[in-house]
């Protein structure tokens, strides 16, 4: 036995208490290296998100803004830190959505759109942020959803205008029906004029439904066939053949001038290219008058090729150019109805351009004429 | 701030998200308002006109809360200072709001007809306007004067620019005087516009007013 006892079990004592630190400072480690983890996770999660998340404090002070939020709003998280949203994002929506969720209490769904620094919409979801039943302040999660509305409004306008643009036709059709089941059909002199007519109206209805088809064919890609090597100048020749008819008919000359020797070609599909070419040489046409001439010459600067149709016609005021690409936009509305147009002939050639990774160019002076570019990337 | 009072304080926060609050949403509407111009679009010009009614309201809110503060605290110094600057920056920005609804009349009274000519300068200008209006409430929430002197620069270049305009619009209407009714509404935009960048300059004064407790107004830019 041992003089000291007491020694024996102080040291054991000890020893013990000494192996209860090591391993409480083993637990304490892993559990933070544990949380470690899962802040870096959070933070990775957070950082990864294309939905921005912005979070306020009790008192409406921005405490986290992930960096979807930085990018939409250019703005580092740093300098946001701390101010409302408002002194921050500079956004009375987000604000005063996360003021309502802060005073509700309960999650909040609402469609917000900033015009600042760009011009975009919002699925935005605001919740508290709760710490058993104390308010820690509110979260909220941007969805971004501006190509969703911006296709919605496309399809509503295009609807409208194609409705619109059918009506228009059907309504002569039926008046001049109506008028020949009156009695007119007895009329020789005038039944046949308005058979002529209803003849008129029926192509015109059927050239809109071909071209609202194509233009459908256009938008939705899927549907294109395969990129090929397109012979240019072949292409030119053809469209040329189908519109000399009307051409002669209207006495005015169409010149083929190509500033580039040997084949040319483009890589696309000839059908659209062909349409493309073939509604700039038909405008060209329609608005010269007899007498002119349309010159459709080709050239290459470097790897881009470019291809014009020049007329001698009427010109387009300045202030129409900006939109003459737009679908169902007429300078003449009138007049366009008249010579068969239905105002969507310049909108197929941007598409078709647009699928091509080109551009379209238009130059024109009134009175003397008016020239498209079709530019090729080469 | 001069005072130790968080109630204060908070009531000093509160006018300060309001006034923010006017901002932005003015220069929402200079925004739209431009826009709708170009776009010939009644339907927005039309929410420009409605949503002016809100900017009215929050100048009343301010000048309550402001009456309400000087009244109640007795403020002195540096927050007398930020409390008048407060009303005055209201009064502006619904000087501004009121150009925007001027600018959207615009739109209404072109109606479809052809614009004379494309509008690119005139988006520019409403640009130009709404960045002064951000730095001048930038200014106003971190009290830097420097960010205030800042948009002297963009009145001269707003200056320029609307002369660019109006000598364009007078040469179109002299060549051909059928365009007068049409070039008229862009020559009174680019006007209302340049006016909106002068009362970001008042408000860019008051600030410096408030930081330096200097009087700069009609004394030239230094």
């Amino acid at each position: 036995m041992s003089k000291f006892p007491f020694l024996i079990t102080l040291t054991s004592k000890i020893e013990a208490l000494e192996k209860a630190l090591k391993e409480a400072e083993q637990k304490t480690a892993e559990t933070l290296s544990f949380l470690e983890t899962q802040r870096g996770l959070a933070g990775t999660i957070l950082k990864s998100m294309n939905e921005g998340v912005l979070a306020v404090d009790e008192k409406g002070n921005i405490v986290l803004a992930n960096p979807a939020i930085e990018k939409t709003f250019t703005v580092i998280e740093p300098e946001l830190l701390g101010k409302t949203v408002r002194a921050g994002l500079r956004n009375n929506e987000i604000a005063e959505l996360i003021e309502e969720v802060a005073k509700a209490g309960k999650t909040i769904e609402k469609e917000i759109s900033i015009i600042v620094p760009i011009e975009k919409t919002f699925a935005a979801m605001a919740s508290p942020l709760k710490e058993g039943e104390e308010k820690k302040g509110v979260v909220c999660v941007l969805h971004d959803i501006t190509e969703i509305r911006k296709l919605e409004q496309y399809r509503t306008e295009f609807v409208a205008n194609v409705s619109h643009e059918l009506k228009t036709p059907l309504t002569s059709i039926r008046s001049y029906v109506e008028t020949l089941l009156n009695g007119a059909i007895n009329d020789k002199e005038h039944n046949l004029v308005f058979l002529q007519k209803i003849e008129k109206h029926a192509l015109n209805l059927s050239q809109l439904i071909e071209d609202i088809l194509e233009i459908s064919g256009l938008e939705s890609k899927a549907q294109l066939g395969p990129f090929v090597e397109i012979d240019l100048k072949k292409t030119i020749q053809k469209a040329i053949e189908t519109i000399h008819i009307k051409a002669d008919k209207k006495g005015i000359e169409i010149e083929r001038k190509c500033g580039i020797s040997g084949t040319v070609y483009v890589l696309g599909i000839e059908d659209h290219l062909y349409r493309a070419i073939l509604n700039l040489l038909d405008n060209a046409v329609n608005y010269s008058s007899s007498g002119g001439k349309v010159t459709v010459s080709c050239s290459q600067d470097g790897k881009k090729i470019s291809l014009s149709v020049a007329d001698t016609g009427i010109g387009i005021p300045p202030e129409h150019l900006p939109r003459i690409f737009e679908r169902f936009y007429r300078v003449d509305t009138a007049r366009s109805r008249e010579l068969g147009g239905t105002g969507l002939g310049l909108a197929i050639v941007k598409h078709v351009m647009n699928i091509h990774n080109g551009e379209v160019e238009v130059a024109s002076e009134q009175g003397k004429g008016t020239v498209f570019t079709l530019i090729f990337p080469g | 701030m001069i005072h130790q009072n968080s109630l204060f304080d908070t009531e000093l926060g509160e006018l300060k998200e309001t006034v923010l609050k006017m901002g932005i949403l003015v220069q929402s509407l200079i925004q739209k308002s431009v826009d709708s111009l170009k776009n010939q679009d009644p339907k927005l010009a039309q929410n420009v006109i409605d949503d002016d009614k809100k900017v009215d309201q929050l100048e009343l809110d301010i000048d309550e809360k402001c009456i309400n503060l000087i009244a109640l605290r007795e403020p002195k110094a540096t927050d007398l200072r930020f409390i008048t600057m407060a009303m005055r920056i209201g009064t502006d920005l619904e000087r501004i709001g009121d150009l925007a609804e001027d600018i959207a009349e615009r739109t209404i009274e072109l109606g479809n007809q052809p614009l004379v000519k494309p509008l690119i300068d005139l988006p520019k200008m409403a640009q130009l306007a709404q960045e002064a209006i951000a730095l001048a409430l930038d200014a106003f929430v971190t009290l830097n004067v420097e960010k205030a002197r800042l948009i002297w620069a963009k009145e001269k270049e707003m200056d320029q620019l609307r002369d660019k305009v109006q000598e364009e619009l007078e040469e179109i209407m002299a060549k051909d005087a059928s365009t007068v009714k049409r070039a008229l509404p862009l020559l009174l935009t680019a006007r209302h516009l340049e006016r909106i960048c002068d009362h970001a300059t008042n408000i860019a004064e008051d600030i410096i007013y408030v930081v330096e407790a200097r009087v700069v107004k009609h004394q030239g830019k230094s």
